[in-house]
């Protein structure tokens, strides 16, 4: 509850429309509104996708309909009467197939190219990220190393919240300290899975502030249900004032000291 | 050492009541416990399948209602997070492994046979076995609930979650072990179906006259014998893993999780292949026949069945889009997932076409086929958004695939299925399915599946994982998941109306007759249900649809069904060639034959021993199966083969 309405507060603070908050606090997992590139690209492809997909659904199943309708008109509806004769002429059918054929090829195609081009735009940060940031999965929870370039002294723990500055790429490194997780946060990622042995990559973007809602996305065991994590995206200002709070010597707050 | 040459010269007769009571004599089974467990009949052991297969069915069924109340609202206490993940489990286990192919077995080990105008199967004594087998695995899977440890990890069952240092208990002992033996039942049939096609067709039919369905069988058969070995393997690597302490799968000793990501898909992808092919082999059979036509592109379905089988190879890789793989190599599986819809997209236009220019006939059947082909489209296009890796990074490992993977399965599998239920049940029994009470159980089966699946594409969308035990009230998912669970409600109703049918038809269902669709293959020429010897006379065919070619006139010929050859020296049937199906052989057939229960219980107290350490047991089970296998393949010289063909 508290989350949501946080949610709801940043993002009406920045001037994003009350709808988009409304949604974004209603379902915190919503994949369909992209608040960061990558995020974008993803929502954008699923509702192509749909698109195109509902239009088959619909096409197809009003070809079903018409041609069983036909007979139901006719009065061979019930099986109880006679059955009617048998008919050929495969000929005049076939262009049925073929011009299905070509269709679905064609549309593949395209679906294809558009596939290809969004892998190319997500496949890497639009300029060199200035934090990485190292997550490890454990069962049932998240820690969160953070790197800046450089300056060794910096670096940091948290656990189950990730704090990212707005407006620039992230570099996120996942590894696992037992078994497989998968990291989500629907509305600036899909998935990426932490695998022992393993080091992946990915990157996060966040274009407006605000707290996003993410998910371990592969089965990990009896609290793989809750094994969630929440991204805080800040205005740069905002981030680096939070990120020197949680350096302060013991007696300031740090994150892992006060979730135990 | 001097060769016996059995010669013998088939007479052709017509058919005639004298023959038909000397070959009931010849091909009967024993009655009694005996007669039970020998049966070697391929119409009693695709019956057995299809029953065994609707009680896992069942089973899989009740688990997901329990799942689904569990599901309905928010931070639901039902059941326990342990028992959920069993629960889902062995639902998926049992689904994909018990209920999938099995009742597809089933079917086609009933009709392979008579569609094919011969007496059983090329290796009917294989084909026991791999029942029994079948029902073996089954029972040493569910055994695991005795003992509350039943797999709990998911059918796909990654390490290292699935390794003792996570997973200690026998649970995915009994899931190794169980599919190992599993395979031995897969491959034993998937080579008896693929011997079959090819030797034992009926004189005539040709490879370009065969029943679609045997081609679906048959090309997933050979599918199974090439991806069987792979799954076997990595869950024998598997159970070294957990019982010797090899490394295979442990990144901690060098080992490899993604190795067995790849090992694994490479068999499962293939496998929802195998689930669904024959299923739309028998649509593409049974739909023609209530439009009043033929199929519409015959040739084209062919292939594209076999083509799809071949792709279905080639694309495994999407089912590991998020595990950071090289992107070239993501790429080029995203690319190849998409082209796979092609042959699907002929299959379905040939449907259609076949529904539009013909004059379909409104009858249960028909309503299961052509809900079929909607509900493929359904879970086709979903299939296609998470062929697209970008979309997948989001779709993947949510609720919007668990809608995609049931209707594809519930759509394409079971309303196959329970179209092909209404078409055949009256070959096998005598008597017909009650139409009102059927198209009741569709209407609800049809409406409460959308009801429950459709809306999880939202859930989905909405972002809710799947093999969740639970979820939060923020997370705003409880409006759909009841929608959900009321849907699902709906569809058990409509299915325990269709077992009512079956109960009721069984015993007062109206008399069929051979032929009550008036269908046109060799299955509608013999008497409902069959006789143990299938025809009196093996048919000649020469066109595709012999109960139709005179009022279709395709010009081929004239089959021949009341005058063939005769086969009555014991239990005989004809080969025939590959490809031109010329008469070659006469084959002895077995008979009845204790032997391949025999060995499947050996081997089953062998795994059990292995499950359960108690190594005598194991080395028991392991001497005694050859044993039994002696037994089995002791030549008898009534089985001794003409070596001279049948010319002219
Ligand atoms: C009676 C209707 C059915 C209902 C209500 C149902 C419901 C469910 C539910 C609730 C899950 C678990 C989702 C999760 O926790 O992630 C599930 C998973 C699954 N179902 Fe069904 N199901 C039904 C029928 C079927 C059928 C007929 C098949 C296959 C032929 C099938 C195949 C699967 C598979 C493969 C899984 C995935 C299991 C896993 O995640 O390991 N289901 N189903
Ligand atoms: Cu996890």
């Amino acid at each position: 509850m508290d989350l949501r309405r946080a949610v709801a507060a940043v993002a009406l603070l920045d001037g994003a429309s009350a709808a988009d908050a409304v949604e974004r606090a209603s379902h915190p997992m919503y994949t369909l509104q992209g608040e960061g590139m990558r995020g974008a690209v993803m929502a954008k492809l699923i509702w192509g996708f749909s698109a195109v997909s509902i239009s088959v659904v619909v096409i197809i199943g009003m070809l079903v309909l018409i041609g069983s309708w036909r007979s139901l008109r006719t009065g061979v509806a019930s099986f109880e009467g006679t059955l009617p004769p048998l008919s050929r002429g495969e000929r005049d059918a076939m262009p049925w197939i073929y011009a299905g054929l070509i269709v679905t090829t064609i549309t593949l195609a395209v679906l294809a190219v558009w596939t290809i081009s969004s892998m190319v735009s997500i496949g890497r940060p639009p300029k060199e990220p200035p934090l990485t940031i190292e997550i490890t999965g454990n069962q049932w929870w998240w820690r969160v190393r953070y790197e800046p370039q450089g300056d060794q002294s910096r670096i940091f723990v948290t656990a189950n919240e990730i704090h990212i500055p707005v407006g620039e790429p992230v570099r996120v490194r996942l590894i696992s300290n037992d078994v497989i997780h998968s990291f989500w946060v629907p509305a600036l990622t899909g998935k990426t899975d932490l695998i022992p042995g393993r080091i992946n990559e990915t990157w996060i973007e966040a274009d407006k502030p605000g707290v996003y809602r993410g998910q371990c996305a592969e089965y990990c065991g009896q609290q793989h249900a809750h094994m969630a994590l929440s991204v805080f995206a800040d205005p740069p200002d905002r981030f680096q004032a939070w990120w020197d709070g949680q350096l302060r010597p013991a007696g300031g707050r740090s994150y892992l000291q006060s979730l135990r | 050492m001097s060769v016996t040459t059995y010669e013998e010269q088939p007479k052709v007769e017509r058919r005639s009541d004298r023959l038909a009571e000397r070959l009931q004599r010849i091909w009967e089974t024993k009655p009694g416990l005996y007669g039970w467990i020998s049966t070697v009949d391929h119409k009693q052991i695709g019956i057995r399948y299809i029953v065994t297969a609707f009680a896992f069915l069942v089973v899989g069924g009740v688990e997901a209602l329990i799942m689904r109340v569990q599901l309905a609202q928010p931070e639901t206490r039902l059941v326990t997070p342990e028992v959920y993940d069993q629960l889902f489990t062995m639902h998926g286990i049992t689904m994909i492994f018990l209920y999938g192919l099995p009742i597809l077995s089933g079917f086609s080990n009933y009709l392979f046979p008579l569609v094919l105008g011969s007496r059983d199967m090329a290796f009917p004594r294989l084909n026991a076995f791999s029942y029994w087998v079948y029902l073996a695995s089954g029972l040493f899977l569910y055994s695991s609930f005795l003992t509350g440890s039943a797999p709990n990890n998911g059918w796909f069952n990654y390490p290292p979650y699935s390794l003792p240092e996570f997973n200690p208990g026998p649970n995915m002992d009994f899931y190794a072990l169980g599919m190992i033996l599993l395979g031995i039942s897969t491959t034993a049939g998937a080579a008896n179906f693929v011997i079959t096609v090819a030797r034992t067709r009926a004189v005539g039919m040709s490879l370009n006259r065969i029943p679609i369905l045997v081609w679906g069988t048959t090309t997933i058969s050979v599918g199974n014998l090439l991806a069987v070995p792979a799954v076997s393997l990595a869950f024998f690597l598997l159970w070294l893993d957990r019982q010797f302490g090899t490394h295979f799968y442990d990144a901690s000793g060098g080992g490899r999780p993604l190795l067995w990501q790849h090992l694994f898909w490479m068999f499962a992808h293939p496998w929802v292949y195998v689930i669904v092919l024959p299923a739309m082999g028998m649509v593409s059979d049974g739909l023609p026949i209530f439009c009043r036509r033929p199929l519409v592109g015959y040739t084209l379905v062919v292939l594209a069945t076999i083509t799809t089988m071949v792709l279905g190879f080639g694309v495994w890789v999407h089912h590991m889009f998020a595990t950071g793989l090289p992107y070239m190599l993501l790429s080029v599986f995203s690319g190849s997932s998409l082209i796979i819809t092609v042959p699907s997209a002929v299959a379905v236009f040939a449907w259609v076409a076949t529904i539009l220019a013909g004059t379909p006939v409104i009858t249960t059947a028909f309503l299961f086929f052509a809900a079929f082909v909607v509900m493929f489209v359904v879970g086709g296009v979903s299939g296609v958004m998470t062929a697209s890796m970008p979309a997948d990074l989001q779709l993947h490992d949510t609720y919007f695939v668990v809608a995609h993977l049931h209707y594809v399965l519930i759509g394409i599998n079971v309303f196959g299925v329970l179209g092909a239920l209404y078409m055949w049940f009256p070959k096998m029994s005598g008597r017909m399915l009650d139409e009102k009470l059927g198209r009741w159980s569709f209407w609800l089966i049809f409406i409460g599946f959308n009801v429950a699946f459709l809306p999880m594409h939202w859930t989905g969308l909405l972002g809710m994982p799947r093999r969740v035990y639970t979820y939060p009230i923020e997370a705003g998912w409880g409006t759909v998941n009841l929608i959900t669970t009321i849907g699902t409600f709906v569809l058990a109703v409509g299915f325990l109306m269709l077992f009512v049918n079956v109960f009721v038809s069984l015993q007062r269902g109206r008399i069929a007759g051979p032929n009550p669709w008036d269908g046109p293959t060799l299955e509608w020429a013999t008497s409902s249900p069959p006789p143990p010897y299938n025809f009196a006379v093996l048919p000649v065919v020469a066109s595709r649809h012999p109960l139709w070619e005179n009022r279709l006139r395709e010009g081929t010929g004239e089959s021949s069904l009341d005058r063939g050859i005769v086969l009555d020296n014991g239990k005989e049937i004809i080969a025939t060639t590959a490809i031109d199906a010329e008469p070659d052989l006469i084959l002895k057939m077995p008979d009845d034959d204790p032997s391949p229960f025999l060995v499947t219980v050996f081997m089953t107290l062998g795994f059990a021993g292995l499950l359960l350490h108690w190594w005598w047991l194991a080395a028991a089970g392991g001497l005694l199966t050859p044993v039994g296998l002696i037994a089995w393949l002791w030549p008898s010289a009534e089985l001794a083969q003409t070596a001279e063909g049948v010319h002219g």
